[in-house]
């Protein structure tokens, strides 16, 4: 298997190459993967906090000038590392972590709250998927910044100010599906809660 | 108008300058206003946030191939998402042209082509007939979709010069390897400065001029993108290290 150097993993992350992506789940996972089945979880969720963790790297990269002053090995298994604690908070079996003897760096707190936006936009992201196909397209377009008019001419709507009331109505089911969502209010619950796990 | 249609306003630009001073105030004072207003402003995010969206399938693919090895070319052609096929479709289609322009440069081709040049998103996907949309368009990005870009392109042209048709018209043309149509296209949209597309053509407009052999027009286009706020500010500084 090709070899990568830290630049090539986080480029190949950002521009979701998927030998990179390959290339860091036959290497990595398999850490991740002991080290939450020997912490009180399954082999689902060492794959979820996987996921998360990568997901997390993705938009840090995303939005900041990511570099690393460790390998990307350690560096990933300490954004999964740390987000499974905060799981174990959250299902109050922090008190059975067990210390691991892996390698890990301290992490700054933009991790955490990248995870907690990633969870509330995966949130959004199923709700929106439930809209009809119509109000999903709306709300595609208009945010796209296509104007009314031509929102209108794709869609065949009457008029330019029928498709900016369609906007508003499709809008506004989304927000109460989302508030009417026990998760939601559960996210919002432990964004304000968040606790620091480093070292 | 109430707060929430006042919230969704702001956000849209649509309220007077006293009204947009008023809202601002009130979000500085007002809490419950204040998360109101960031958690719409997320949504929003969330929905245009494609990048996000495709890097989850991605990851979330990976783990279905890793537990099916047996069926991992099957679910690879299947899964990989449209974005990723059309890429390498695109990679045969200009492979030639980039290979002549760029073929003294230790950095792979290969590489380059793929990184450059993607056959742009439709921006619907139309799947539902229940919609009284517009036919000619709903029929163009059905075929553009396939890939079927001789299809696409008889609608799109029959939209005369409405900006979304000609600009996917010229991604066509570029498909076809059509590009003095191409051009024609891409230049239409820039000229016409007040749509969404502007950005997208003038990358393409740089694009179709490697393709083209014409590298001191690429070396201008290119240093345009550079120096402006441009989406592909970054990967046309990329282009011109190669080409200098």
């Amino acid at each position: 298997m090709q070899e990568y150097t830290v630049e090539e993993i986080l480029s190949g992350i950002r521009d979701k190459d998927t030998n990179v992506l390959d290339f860091i789940y036959k290497n990595y996972y398999h850490q991740i993967k002991v080290f939450i089945t020997q912490n009180q979880g399954s082999r689902e969720d060492a794959k979820d906090i996987y996921q998360d963790a990568m997901l997390v790297i993705f938009q840090k990269l995303q939005h900041d000038n990511l570099k690393l002053t460790c390998s990307f090995n350690t560096y990933l298994y300490s954004v999964s590392r740390l987000l499974w604690l905060k799981q174990l908070e959250k299902r109050k079996l922090w008190k059975q972590y067990t210390e691991d003897a892996e390698n890990f760096v301290t992490l700054d707190e933009s991790i955490l709250v990248l995870y907690d936006l990633n969870e509330r936009y995966k949130l959004y992201q199923t709700h929106f998927k439930r809209l009809s196909f119509s109000c999903q397209k709306v709300l595609e377009l208009f945010l796209a910044r296509i104007p009314l008019k031509e929102i209108a001419r794709i869609l065949g709507f009457k008029s330019e100010q029928y498709a900016k009331k369609r906007k508003h109505q499709c809008k506004e089911k989304l927000v109460i599906s989302i508030k009417n969502d026990p998760e939601f209010h559960e996210l919002s619950r432990h964004t304000q809660t968040n606790k620091q796990y480093n070292g | 108008m109430d707060n929430y249609f006042r919230i969704e306003e702001f956000i849209d630009g649509n309220l007077s300058e006293e009204e947009t001073l008023k809202f601002k105030n009130e979000l500085e004072t007002n809490p419950i206003l204040f998360s109101e207003f960031k958690m719409r402003m997320e949504v929003n995010n969330a929905i245009r946030d494609k990048n996000f969206t495709e890097f989850k399938d991605l990851l979330r693919t990976q783990f279905k191939q890793q537990s099916s090895p047996t069926s991992i070319n099957f679910q690879k052609d299947i899964l990989k998402t449209w974005h990723l096929a059309a890429a390498s479709f695109a990679l045969i289609v200009v492979v030639g042209g980039l290979w002549y322009i760029l073929s003294n440069k230790p950095y792979s081709t290969e590489r380059l082509v793929t990184k450059y040049y993607k056959p742009a998103k439709s921006i619907l996907q139309y799947r539902s007939l229940e919609l009284n949309s517009d036919d000619a368009l709903k029929e163009a990005f059905n075929f553009y979709q396939q890939n079927d870009y001789v299809n696409a392109l008889k609608y799109f042209n029959s939209l005369d010069n409405q900006i979304t048709a000609k600009f996917y018209s010229g991604i066509c043309y570029i498909e076809l390897e059509q590009f003095d149509d191409a051009l024609e296209s891409f230049e239409f949209v820039i000229n016409d400065k007040d749509n969404l597309f502007v950005e997208q053509a003038e990358w393409y407009l740089g694009l179709i001029y490697l393709m083209n052999n014409q590298k001191s027009q690429a070396l201008v286009q290119f240093g345009k993108i550079a120096e402006s706020s441009s989406y592909y500010a970054a990967q046309a500084k990329e282009i011109l290290k190669y080409l200098n």
